[in-house]
This record gives C-alpha cells, sequence and structure tokens, in this order.
C-alpha cells in the first residue's frame, strides 16, 4: 500500500523518498515525492572523493566492454590494481580506454605499434599483466 | 526542510521470517528524479539502436539515446564476419536466393514476410550503409567486395555457394559503429551514455517510456516518449560459457517480461564447438580444418564414434551435441567433468604459426596453455540467441490477447534484441550484422509513418518508475548471505548443464526446478556490500543478473515444453523436427514475484510480403 503521493509540479526536479520497513515485502514501501526548489541543494548521499569517483569509474569502463577478449583482460588488471594506481596513470588509463577496442587489444598484447601518445607507464602494466597469466589460471 | 529530507534515521533490527534470521535497517532514502520529453527514444546503442536513432533523426523527431556503454563499445563491435547482401558484385545473385537460404537455415521457424523484407531490403540498406561511410573492403573496380559464407546458396540450393557477403577489414562491427554514431551525432541525435536503464514505464498497456539510473551521479531518470525502441542485444551471460561480452545481459527483454509482456523463442540458443572453458573466446573451427581434434578424459579420440565420415569437421551443432553426450556420460575432464580437450600437439610449432597464426596466444592467454605442449580445455558456448522481444517485421512489439495477436502502442524493438522472427530456430552467419541494421532503419520508418511531428505529450502516470527504484534501494541495501558473484554462476552452471546443446526430458525438467530454485534464491538471498550511487558496479550487476535470470528461467520453461527437435533446439528424447504440432513460436510470460512461468503459442508466418515477387518456401527436411 502507498500513502498518497503528491505530483511532481512543472519543475522536472523531484525526490522520490523511500522508507523501507520490511525487505521482502515490496508492498511496504511508502513513498513522498517532494519538490525541489533550488538545483544545486541537491545532494546525494554519497561522500566519495573525484579520484575515488574515477577508479571506480574505471573499473566499471573495464568490465564492461563489449569486446569479451577486452573486458577479461582490462577488467582482471581494473579488479587488481585500480586501488593502487596514482592520479596521473588513472588519467593516463582514462584515455586508453577511450580508444577504439579492436587497438586497444592490439596494444595490450603488442601485436602492432602503439602510437607515442598511449606508450604509457599504465599501458606498461597493462601490458605486464596481459603477458603474466592474467586470468589467474594456477600453472601444474 | 531539505535538509531534514535528506536526514538519515539508522536503526538495525532484526525479524524472524520463515525461519531464517535477516537483518536490515531501516532508513529514509531519497533519490532525486530528473525528467526529460523527447519524440523518440531509443534503449542500446549497437548496431540496431545507432541505425534507429540515426534514422528517427534524420527524419526530423526529437531522439534520446540511452545507452549503459558508449555507443562504439557495444557488443556489435565484436562481429567480425561482415552483413549479406544480394548485390551480385562478386557473383551473379538474387535476394530471393538469400531469402531461400535464410528460410531453410531458420529450420522454418522464420517468419517469411520478415525474412522477405530483410532480404529485399539488404540491397539498398548496404548502400545506404555505404553512403553514411562505412568503409567496405573493395574490389580494384570500386565497388563493395563481397566473399562467400556458410549456409548460402546459389539458386534456392541447387546452384552451389554464393558469395553475398561484404565486410570491412575484419573490423565490420566496430566500423559499422563508428559510422553511424558519427551520423547520428552530426544529426544531433541527444546521447545519454552510461545510464543504465532498468524498467519501461507502462499505462494501460501502452508504453509511455523508461526509467534509468545515470551511473555518474546516481541520479535517476524518467523518459517520457511517444515511441521506445529496445535494441539492448542478447542475453548469451545468462550461460556459464559465452563468446558474448560481460555486457550482454538482455537489458531489454528482462524489461519487457517485467512490464507483464511475453519474450518469444527463447529456447533457441546457437552454440559454437569450441569455445575456451573458462573465459568463452573462440577457438577457430580453422584449428579442426588443420588436423586438431577432440579428446575425453579417456584420452579418447570421440568424434569418429558420433560422425564416422567426417569426425571432428562435422557440422557445429553435431560437434557441440557429441561434446556434450560425452560429459554426460561422465567422461568430461577437470574437477568437475564439465568439458572436453582439444588437442593440437600433435602438429608441429611452426605450422601452428602458419596456418593458425595467434591460436598460441589465444590459448596462453585465454586458456593458459601452451598449444604446444597441453590441448585446450573446451567447451560448446552461446555464440548469439535467436529468441526475444516479439516484433513483426517493421518493429512493433506484439503481445497476445486472448490468443490473438495485438500490438504494444509506443513499443518497437530491433537486433538481436527483438524476435521478428528471421532467425527462426538457427542462425546463419552475416545474417546478424543485416538485422540489426535492416530492422534499426524499419523501425524509424514506421515511427515516421505512424507519428506526427510535435503530438502534444499527457503527463506521465503518477507513479511512474516508483516499483523500478524500489527495486533498486531494495538490492542497494540487501544483506543476504550470498553475493552477486556467487548465485550469478551457478545460475550460468544450471543453465550450461540443463539447457545447452543436449536436452532431454528429464535433463530440462531437473533445469526447471534448479533455475526456479535459484530465481528464489536471488529475491531472498543476496547480499551486496556497495552503498553509494556512484559508479556502483556491485548494484549494476546485480540489475542485470536480475535480467539474465527472468531470461535463463523462461528459456529453460520454453526449451522443456518443445517436445521436437528444430535448428538450434535438438532433443534425444525427441529427434525430429514436428511441422505439424510444433511449426510455432513459443511466447513465455514470467511473473517475477512468484516465480510463475505462462506459456502460450502463436503461428509462424507463412505468407510472403508478396507472392508474386517471392513464393512462400514450403517446409522441407533440411540437410546440407
Amino acid at each position: 500500500m502507498f500513502k498518497s503521493i503528491k505530483q511532481i509540479k512543472s519543475s522536472p526536479i523531484g525526490f522520490i523518498t523511500i522508507t523501507r520497513r520490511n525487505f521482502c515485502s515490496k508492498k511496504d514501501r511508502s513513498f513522498t515525492i517532494k519538490n525541489v526548489d533550488d538545483e544545486s541543494k541537491i545532494k546525494i548521499n554519497n561522500e566519495i572523493s573525484e579520484v575515488e569517483k574515477l577508479r571506480k569509474k574505471l573499473l566499471y569502463q573495464s568490465k564492461e566492454r563489449g569486446m569479451l577478449e577486452n573486458d577479461l583482460l582490462l577488467g582482471s588488471f581494473a579488479t587488481l590494481n585500480i586501488q593502487k594506481l596514482t592520479e596521473s596513470q588513472l588519467r593516463d588509463y582514462n584515455l586508453l580506454l577511450q580508444q577504439p577496442d579492436p587497438d586497444i587489444f592490439n596494444w595490450i598484447l603488442k601485436k602492432t605499434e602503439v602510437p607515442e601518445e598511449f606508450e604509457t607507464e599504465v599501458l606498461k602494466l597493462v601490458q605486464h599483466h596481459c603477458k603474466n597469466d592474467p586470468l589467474g589460471y594456477t600453472r601444474k | 526542510m531539505l535538509s531534514s529530507a535528506l536526514k538519515l534515521t539508522k536503526k538495525v533490527c532484526s525479524i524472524k521470517s520463515n525461519g531464517l534470521i535477516r537483518n536490515f535497517t531501516t532508513q529514509s532514502r531519497d533519490y532525486a528524479v530528473v525528467d526529460h520529453t523527447y519524440d523518440a527514444i531509443v534503449v542500446g546503442a549497437g548496431g540496431a539502436g545507432l541505425r534507429a536513432a540515426l534514422g528517427l533523426t534524420e527524419k526530423g523527431y526529437k531522439t534520446a539515446c540511452i545507452t549503459k556503454l558508449f555507443p562504439t563499445r557495444s557488443h556489435t563491435v565484436a562481429a567480425q564476419g561482415g552483413i549479406n547482401a544480394a548485390l551480385g558484385n562478386a557473383d551473379q545473385d538474387d535476394w530471393r536466393w538469400h531469402a531461400y537460404d535464410t528460410v531453410k537455415g531458420s529450420d522454418f521457424l522464420g517468419d517469411q514476410d520478415a525474412i522477405h523484407y530483410m532480404c529485399k531490403e539488404a540491397v539498398p540498406t548496404v548502400l545506404e550503409l555505404e553512403q553514411y561511410g562505412v568503409p567496405f573492403s573493395r574490389m580494384d573496380d570500386g565497388r563493395i567486395y563481397q566473399r562467400a559464407f556458410g549456409g548460402q546458396s546459389k539458386d534456392f540450393g541447387k546452384g552451389g555457394q554464393a558469395t553475398r557477403c561484404c565486410a570491412a577489414a575484419d573490423r565490420t562491427g566496430h566500423a559499422l559503429l563508428h559510422t553511424l554514431y558519427g551520423q547520428a551525432v552530426k544529426h544531433n541525435t541527444k546521447f545519454y551514455i552510461e545510464y543504465f536503464v532498468t524498467d519501461l514505464i507502462m499505462e494501460n498497456g501502452d508504453c509511455r517510456g523508461v526509467v534509468a539510473i545515470n551511473l555518474e551521479d546516481g541520479t535517476i531518470h524518467r523518459f517520457r516518449s511517444h515511441a521506445t525502441v529496445i535494441a539492448t542485444g542478447g542475453y548469451g551471460r545468462a550461460y556459464f560459457s559465452a563468446t558474448s561480452a560481460h555486457t550482454c545481459t538482455g537489458d531489454g527483454n528482462a524489461m519487457v517480461i517485467r512490464a507483464g509482456l511475453p519474450c518469444q523463442d527463447l529456447e533457441f540458443v546457437q552454440f559454437h564447438p569450441t569455445g575456451i572453458y573458462g573465459s568463452g573466446c573462440l577457438i577457430t573451427e580453422g584449428a579442426r580444418g588443420e588436423g586438431g581434434y577432440l579428446l575425453n578424459s579417456a584420452g579418447e579420440r570421440f568424434m569418429p564414434r558420433y560422425a564416422p565420415s567426417v569426425a571432428d569437421l562435422a557440422s557445429r551443432d553435431v560437434v557441440s551435441r557429441s561434446e556434450t553426450m560425452e560429459i554426460r556420460e561422465g567422461r568430461g575432464v577437470g574437477p568437475e567433468k564439465d568439458h572436453c580437450l582439444l588437442n593440437l600437439t600433435h602438429l608441429s610449432p611452426e605450422i601452428i604459426d602458419e596456418r593458425l597464426p595467434g591460436i598460441r596466444e589465444t590459448a596462453m592467454i585465454f586458456a593458459g596453455v601452451d598449444v604446444t605442449k597441453e590441448p585446450i580445455p573446451v567447451i560448446p558456448t552461446v555464440h548469439y540467441n535467436m529468441g526475444g522481444i516479439p516484433t513483426n517485421y517493421k518493429g512493433q512489439v506484439i503481445t497476445q490477447v486472448d490468443g490473438k495477436d495485438k500490438l504494444v502502442k509506443g513499443l518497437y524493438a530491433a537486433g538481436e534484441a527483438a524476435c521478428v522472427s528471421v532467425h527462426g530456430a538457427n542462425r546463419l552467419g552475416a545474417n546478424s550484422l543485416l538485422d540489426i541494421v535492416v530492422f534499426g532503419r524499419a523501425v524509424a520508418n514506421e515511427i515516421e509513418a505512424t507519428l506526427a511531428k510535435d503530438t502534444p505529450h499527457k503527463p506521465l502516470p503518477p507513479n511512474a518508475g516508483e516499483q523500478s527504484i524500489a527495486n533498486i534501494d531494495a538490492i542497494r541495501f540487501s544483506n543476504g548471505t550470498r553475493s552477486t558473484a556467487e548465485i550469478r554462476l551457478e545460475m550460468q552452471k544450471i543453465m550450461q548443464r540443463n539447457a545447452a546443446v543436449f536436452r532431454d526430458g528429464q535433463v530440462l525438467k531437473e533445469g526447471v526446478e534448479l533455475i526456479d530454485k535459484c530465481a528464489r534464491s536471488l529475491i531472498t538471498d543476496l547480499k551486496t556490500t556497495d552503498r553509494t550511487m556512484i559508479w556502483n558496479t556491485d548494484l549494476i550487476e546485480s540489475l542485470e543478473l536480475q535480467n539474465l535470470m527472468t531470461q535463463a528461467v523462461l528459456t529453460m520453461h520454453s526449451a522443456e515444453a518443445r517436445k521436437e527437435s528444430r535448428g538450434a533446439h535438438a532433443r534425444e528424447d525427441f529427434k525430429e523436427r514436428d511441422d505439424v504440432n510444433w511449426m510455432k513460436h513459443t511466447l513465455s510470460y514470467l511473473d517475477v514475484d512468484t516465480g510463475k512461468v505462462t506459456l502460450t503459442y502463436r503461428p509462424v508466418v507463412s505468407e510472403t510480403l508478396d507472392q508474386s515477387e517471392m513464393e512462400t518456401i514450403k517446409p522441407f527436411k533440411r540437410v546440407y
């Protein structure tokens, strides 16, 4: 059952508040929608730094790509290393991830020449990761 | 006032329920909601989504394209084969021959009006792509280069191999996405990149729009539109071994299911026989062509038992089924005895490097083996989903009311997410890239024909999006006992064991029980750890798991119900195709809360769009 819902007015911004009393029963949720007059006052209760946001973004962008091989290689690299990279390395990694997937694949496996602007410290780390049992198969 | 709205009140309690103690916190949480309005929205920016968005903006509609990935990172990027079109550049050709091949390839489950449409429209569609700037490989005289591909013939199967596959080197998928994205941006399509669409907004059976999370700042967005196009791709990740990227989670199919609408023909899943066990990356068929062969746990080369004359070079579905039989009969390898081995150690390293370049590296990185010393662990691997959201050849989504087809107003689908159905029970190579662009284009054309520009919008229903947000909230704070990865692995293993290539009554019935139990576990036992809303991969993967689970359940139930063998769905207890009782599409519905599955059926369309152009192809036994 829901309490009465206040209509969102013409302002495009509103809040939906959820009070949850019982995990299993979706029916026991009540909602109120509040208007917000000042956009600058919207604050999501996510107290994380810009660097931490960048780390999380790069983790998502490493694990979720259109090419399985890249998902696996970059995803495993990021899972193991994203917390250890410096800010400057994070920026370089960010730039690397924006490139076309077939190119990234060729560069991290050293199949083709890497353009100068991508020959960074972080690329070397990724290349090293790929050449050394990246998916963590234990050797017999 | 605002500050009190943001204040969190925390209280930890535990209650007993069904004998299980569950810990939870009562909290008030605010979710900021932003509303948008567009003429048309497209969910997904792969080949189909981009082509639809481009078509719509070209025609002057205010269009938004919402995608969880940057467009050129959609799974279309992995497509290497090419696009079939009867241009007749390399050899004499006719679109009717292409249509014949496609109808036969579908094992007569494909709708002939849709196949007629796709094969006929292939030529103008590919020429249009050329105009947009897709860098096709060229012959010396500048015309688009075409090559041969499996399953394509001339003269209705009587004239030998046809050469009708157009490609852009070995990067056709990437080239296509790059070109279409550039064009869409040029025409002012509004892109919402890295927004995860969670649900449709429905009102009285019509689609009014969608709800999405902005991954970057955690805000919720509601999009209102006259036309919503779903182009979210397939759901290969429901299985343990799949060649698809980790993003292929069938988000659109699940949204449709949660809206109470059906999915069609989910039991038809295409497998490739040699995907690397564990990672899912493909080992090319060429490895067997050069002399590689499959082994079981007894070290036996088993294919000659199943295909005496061709052994390891039998067709894909025969090889896949043989592997699965060996595994089911206890001769699988590994600690769980759940895969086979592909042996290349008898080939000299020089031959391997010359004829199979890259395979040593692929095997080392993705399988952890040196092919000259050890065999590669392989398993039949999901490659494509023929099933999806049922549509007609114009891309309009269909549901059934009182046993009759009914169009869902405002909802369209295209690409692998849709089931038009052009691939029927089995897809031919290089027809998928064609499918996505033809029907992305068709959807845009159909919307133009029926939607007047500047049509006024009605307000959204007052509670629009609540259920979706409640679900997000529940997942975000779930505090059970099992991680997303654990439940996902269980689901994938059940699907791989019970709904893969080898199917029979007992295996499928067992599968139905196991998958239903797993689905219930997802509802009650899930545990997540990241409580924020910013780039929360835990939340996204859990939402994706929910999506996969709906389709896993329906795939299993649909497969158990279909008592025949047709195309990719092959049953040991019903080995023949049964056109009398089973030449029909399966429609499956799921009530997510109760887990109840409903199956109904609808007929295959055998009438073509125009009998004078293309005659209906009557069913015959499919042999190659």
